[in-house]
């Protein structure tokens, strides 16, 4: 029953841990009654993460300048123009890649749970590997937006942030911010809104190319896998993951549980979003 | 892919304290390997040597712009090619340039 | 749906026999290559190397060979001193206040509106002054730990800690954090239960939850430093007194850290053999902390949520204290036969009937385990200074006088306690927090019976070496 394993049938474990604040928890797509749109925040451990949740939403959930913190997701929810907005915190993550439980949780929510925005809370001071996470985010949606968090941290280190720059290389918009400071704050609600409303338009970025060989072993296995689930977002994500022989994923497939996020959430939602499905 | 030229490569665990070093291979596997690259420790990857616990095990390593210690278990299985400060020496490290 | 899911993965499986290079290497290094691409276009790091120095010196010196350890112990030190020095002001005001006032200010309102005995008992007597105890006495320490670990967080130092220490808890197959969530411990293992979430490989994290409670946490330190005091502290020359007492609460606490290793080292080559193991530990910039923010959502977030569960936990147990002290049958209070009945086990561990019992019924909060051994000892002895159900406090030498002559206490059963207070179940709380955090029934009475099977097993060992050797009475 543990929230962290699976896809979707966990209970909401941590009601009543002193950590987790005043945020209830609750699993993907269930919490979306009432209000217009879904937020995910993603990021790397300790990127600042949750500052930024509790800046949106004006909770002060504990944060501490530690990886790790919010191991389960947190719920909170605010409003921009009038508009509701539920956002989940999710477990800092590396990538997507892996099979932490932590990191399960975060990406099944991203790609199952379909948010109408993924924020990804990126370090200024250690882009790289941050910009690892945020490129396989933005490999599965189109409806993202990258907040650059620590601003403040990487000039007193001496580092210069090219925020344009990286907006046009990543394809999505690039917020710059102190959330700490609150700075960067209402840029990061206008383009959640722009993001969530449709008037700001991201693309998909490519994902990288594995070369001839593995691409057209791809090309049958997303061809397979969308025979299976027709309709699947991401099947090419998905068939990826099972020629990796991802033992989540092959467990999902095993009892037929892909994407299951799907029928709890996506079926629901106004079909206000043309979202880029692969 | 495959290092042929491994003429030169050393375990990361003996470089030594403000060395650096390119990584060429991780020998380990399973969930440690896919941490590891997940971290940054990634072949191509420039890491230098910080500093050591004070009681010998773990030592902190510079990758990437972070910082991440690995046990000595751990740093025993990554080989490096050691290489002049000169750009190593910056806490970052790129790729080399590739595709 | 699963014979084309069987077809699904055989026609991966398929593929990936084709392929020659391992495709998660090569899919991590073309994300690297490409964030790298993108992070040189949009960084310019040419002004970085000075602070990076400066983080440098300043981690040189933190986890030095030298200095790292002493740094260390001096400032866990101070914090722990500032805690306990800080903490015996507002302790002894709220005492006053919720204890003494409190409960006689609800009396007398009870006794305008003709309450009848047994409702002002039940309810001021037994719930009242158990949460009124629990409040006092756990409050003002928590509220001076939590935020200055909190601010130690915040700078980053932390991580340090876990750095410095990591080769002792590798030794014992568990994680350098560890050291924190066992610092955590120290002020309430439920909070200590659920800081181990910082730890992120699966086996390392479950050592740390299960032997958190050999950290004493804020509710055993007042036990072990009245018991030290007035056994341990009085048989010593009256210059070394307080020395010797404050030795021996020392070794205890360092005897729970070698319980703490061994215990790891145990679990992780025996029950937790084979469990998923990755060791990774980030250690993130030092950053200013905030201090007034910290010490809003330390407060908050950690001390007031742990006092309110411990509220929950504690006023049905002062219930049930009141209750057994009053219900007679025989002409004597259930707690007399339950003590009466549990004396053969406790006098073969060199406690007695009433100690065990006071664990029993205080098992939602180690706070009130004193209060209730005073009071059940003083109503045993059918003795007028106690009330029937009413926890009480006396000064030291009162107390001494009351356990050895009413009690019938020696040093051996003084020195159990102590380690009976080490070593035996968390809490409720802590045992709760347990299961939300693991999930599992299996892991929780394991956690909850070990501590309790090596209490049992030590105590025995020094009641029969002690009686061997003529230092206690047969």
């Amino acid at each position: 029953m543990r929230l962290r394993r699976g896809s979707g049938d966990g209970d909401s474990g941590c009601q009543s841990c002193p950590m987790a604040g005043s945020a209830a928890v609750h699993r993907p797509g269930l919490s979306i009654e009432g209000c217009d749109y879904v937020v995910a925040l993603a990021g790397n451990p300790n990127t600042g993460k949750s500052t930024v949740f509790n800046a949106l939403t004006g909770l002060r959930q504990h944060v501490g300048n530690w990886p790790g913190k919010t191991v389960v997701r947190a719920e909170g929810a605010f409003r921009i123009d009038g508009k509701k907005f539920r956002i989940v915190d999710l477990p800092g993550a590396y990538s997507l890649l892996s099979n932490s439980s932590d990191e399960e949780v975060a990406r099944d929510f991203i790609l199952f749970g379909r948010p109408d925005v993924t924020v990804v809370v990126v370090d200024a001071t250690t882009m790289e590997r941050n910009l690892n996470l945020a490129l396989q985010v933005l490999e599965i949606t189109d409806r993202a937006v990258v907040a650059v968090n620590l601003m403040d941290e990487a000039e007193r280190k001496g580092i210069r942030v090219d925020t344009r720059a990286l907006g046009r290389d990543l394809g999505a918009p690039v917020v710059p911010m102190a959330a700490r400071s609150g700075l960067g704050l209402p840029e990061l609600r206008a383009a959640i809104l722009g993001v969530a409303s449709g008037t700001i338009q991201c693309r998909i970025h490519p994902a990288p190319d594995l070369g001839a060989e593995v691409e057209a072993s791809l090309a049958r296995l997303t061809e397979a896998v969308l025979a299976e689930y027709p309709g699947l977002p991401n099947a090419r994500w998905v068939a990826l993951r099972l020629l990796e022989g991802d033992p989540s994923v092959v467990r999902e497939a095993r009892n037929g549980t892909l994407g299951d996020g799907l029928h709890g959430h996506v079926v629901d939602e106004p079909a206000a979003a043309p979202t880029g499905a692969s | 892919m495959s290092a042929s030229e491994a003429e030169q490569t050393v375990l990361l665990s003996s470089l030594p304290r403000g060395g650096a070093g390119r990584i060429v291979r991780l020998l380990m596997g399973g969930p440690e390997r896919r941490r590891l690259l997940d971290l940054g420790f990634v072949p191509g990857t420039i890491v230098v040597s910080g500093f050591v616990s004070p009681l010998g095990d773990p030592t902190a390593y510079h990758v990437r712009g972070s910082m991440t210690s690995l046990r000595r278990s751990q740093a025993d299985q990554i080989e490096v090619e050691p290489c002049s400060g000169a750009d190593g020496g910056a806490p970052s490290g790129g790729p080399k340039d590739a595709a | 749906m699963s014979g084309s899911a069987d077809h699904l993965l055989s026609l991966a499986e398929a593929e990936r026999a084709r392929l020659r290079t391992p495709l998660h290497d090569q899919l991590v290094e073309r994300l690297y290559e490409e964030a790298g691409r993108i992070a040189a276009r949009a960084l310019d790091r040419s002004g970085e190397a000075r602070r990076f120095q400066f983080d440098l010196l300043l981690d040189r010196i933190l986890t030095s060979r030298i200095l790292g350890l002493p740094a260390m112990a001096a400032l866990f030190g101070g914090a722990f001193w500032l805690t306990i020095a800080g903490a015996n002001i507002p302790s002894a005001l709220l005492t006053s206040l919720l204890v003494d006032h409190g409960a006689a200010l609800l009396h007398r309102a009870a006794d305008a509106v003709h309450a009848p005995a047994w409702l002002q008992g039940l309810g001021i007597d037994g719930v009242y002054l158990a949460v009124a105890w629990v409040v006092s006495v756990m409050l003002p320490p928590m509220a001076i730990f939590f935020p200055i670990f909190t601010l130690l967080e915040d700078f980053g130092y932390l991580p340090r800690v876990a750095f410095n220490l990591d080769r002792t808890f590798r030794w014992a197959g568990a994680h350098g954090k560890q050291s924190l969530t066992m610092m955590m411990g120290y002020g309430c293992n439920a909070a200590g239960v659920v800081a181990a979430r910082i730890i992120d490989s699966p086996r390392e994290r479950l050592i740390a939850i299960l032997t958190n409670n050999f950290s004493i946490c804020n509710g055993r330190w007042p036990t072990l430093i009245l018991i030290s005091t007035i056994f341990v502290g009085a048989s010593a020359p009256p210059a070394a007194a307080s020395l010797a007492a404050a030795l021996t609460v020392v070794t205890v606490a360092v005897l729970g850290i070698v319980v703490t290793l061994l215990v790891s080292a145990f679990l992780s080559r025996t029950l937790l053999r084979g469990t998923p193991s990755v060791f990774s530990l980030e250690l993130p910039p030092y950053r200013p902390p905030r201090v007034w923010q910290t010490i809003y959502t330390s407060v908050i977030d950690r001390t007031l949520i742990v006092l309110w569960r411990a509220v929950q936990m504690a006023a049905p147990a002062g219930a049930v204290i009141w209750l057994i002290s009053n219900v007679e049958v025989a002409h004597r209070s259930l707690a007399h036969w339950m003590a009466l009945g549990l004396d053969p086990i406790g006098a073969l561990i060199g406690l007695n009937g009433i100690i065990l019992l006071a664990y029993v019924v205080a098992i939602p909060a180690n706070e009130i385990v004193i209060p209730t051994i005073l009071m059940l000892t003083l109503n045993a002895a059918r003795s007028k200074l106690a009330q029937k159900g009413v926890m009480l406090e006396l000064d030291d030498t009162a107390t001494r006088h009351v356990l050895i002559h009413y009690g019938g206490w020696t040093l051996l059963t003084g020195v159990n306690l102590m380690l009976f207070s080490l070593l035996h179940n968390p809490c409720s709380t802590t045992i709760m927090t347990i299961w939300r955090e693991t999930r599992s029934r299996k892991w929780t009475w394991l956690a909850t019976l070990l501590p309790l099977a090596l209490g049992f097993g030590v105590c025995f060992l020094t009641a029969t070496a002690a009686r061997t050797f003529g230092w206690a009475p047969r």
